[in-house]
């Protein structure tokens, strides 16, 4: 396996650490959109407000799961 | 005796009737829950309507109850155009590594979960520019005119003008594209505390304008009504 010379860390280990800090950023973001979908609905209701809620959380949780999926296979 | 001859029987075609186009005055006029003839040119029950000419559907927070929703105004769907191309055009990048394998240096679980980053980030793209059109819109009321702007994620801003405060409404319209979809930009200009208030790229800029200046007749003759008694 290939380690980083002085420090012994393998290189994947350094690499799944920054996919998983750059996941961990998106979950962020992807809150933030519910967030953000949540304050538009409530100030301009179009009729369409279920769906687009529904779109945000489909996007969040599609997010955990690659962020999990990161944790188990990388 | 059977008959020689049978005409044929004329098909009763039913006649489309044309859209009706009332006036802002004609309509409001009738109470204060105008009744919104069938047909009226511009109105429509779809979401997804640029241009809603006394619409039923849209619940505007910022609206005082006593108001009447004259005109929910957005972005023309054309303008749409250039990030749904962008979108699908991104979405076959990941196949494109079968050509150019610049990913191969790379272990096949961390290749996995790129390209699932990939897919994520486009749907969180193209979800973005989707809110950014569908809320990013104008409301005309008997009394107001509303700019509805979510600048980013989470940063909203509602600019509004009383109608008899317009001075000056301005609508530019240029190119190919906006001449042959019929779109284009409304400056509204203000003496109130918010200059000037922009509607960009919206359908049927003119009437736009049109309905504006009907509202301020109202509002001019409503105050001459009232200075009067």
């Amino acid at each position: 396996m290939e380690t980083i010379p002085l420090i012994g860390v393998s290189v994947w280990l350094v690499a799944k650490t920054c996919v998983l800090l750059a996941l961990a950023i998106y979950l962020v973001f992807a809150l933030v959109i519910i967030r953000q979908v949540g304050l538009m609905t409530d100030t301009v209701d179009v009729g369409f407000a279920a769906p687009v809620k529904l779109i945000a959380w489909g996007h969040f949780l599609f997010s955990v799961g690659i962020f999990f999926l990161a944790i188990l296979i990388l | 005796m059977p008959d020689v001859f049978v005409a044929e029987e004329k098909k009763e075609t039913k006649e489309k009737t044309p859209p009706k186009t009332l006036s802002v005055l004609e309509i409001l006029r009738s109470g204060k829950k105008p009744l919104i003839p069938s047909g009226l040119d511009g109105h429509s029950q779809s979401a997804f309507a640029s241009f809603n000419f006394f619409p039923e559907i849209v619940k505007f927070a910022a609206k005082d109850p006593s108001e009447r929703m004259v005109l929910f105004i957005r972005k023309h769907p054309i303008t749409n155009l250039g990030w749904i191309l962008l979108t699908i055009v991104l979405l076959f990048v990941p196949s494109l590594l079968d050509f150019f394998p610049i990913l191969n240096f790379l272990p096949d679980r961390f290749q996995l979960i790129i390209v699932a980053m990939w897919y994520t980030g486009i749907v969180a793209y193209a979800f973005e520019r989707f809110l950014d059109w569908f809320f990013n819109c104008g409301i005309v009321t008997d009394e107001t005119v509303y700019d509805v702007d979510f600048t980013n994620l989470i940063y909203r801003e509602i600019s509004e003008t009383d109608i008899d405060h317009i001075q000056d409404v301005t609508v530019r319209m240029g190119g190919v594209v906006r001449t042959m979809f019929n779109y284009g930009d409304v400056f509204i200009q203000t003496a109130g505390e918010v200059p000037r208030i922009e509607f960009e790229a919206v359908p049927h800029p003119d009437r736009v304008a049109k309905i504006l200046r009907e509202l301020g007749f109202r509002e001019e003759q409503e105050e001459k009504k009232q200075t009067s008694l």
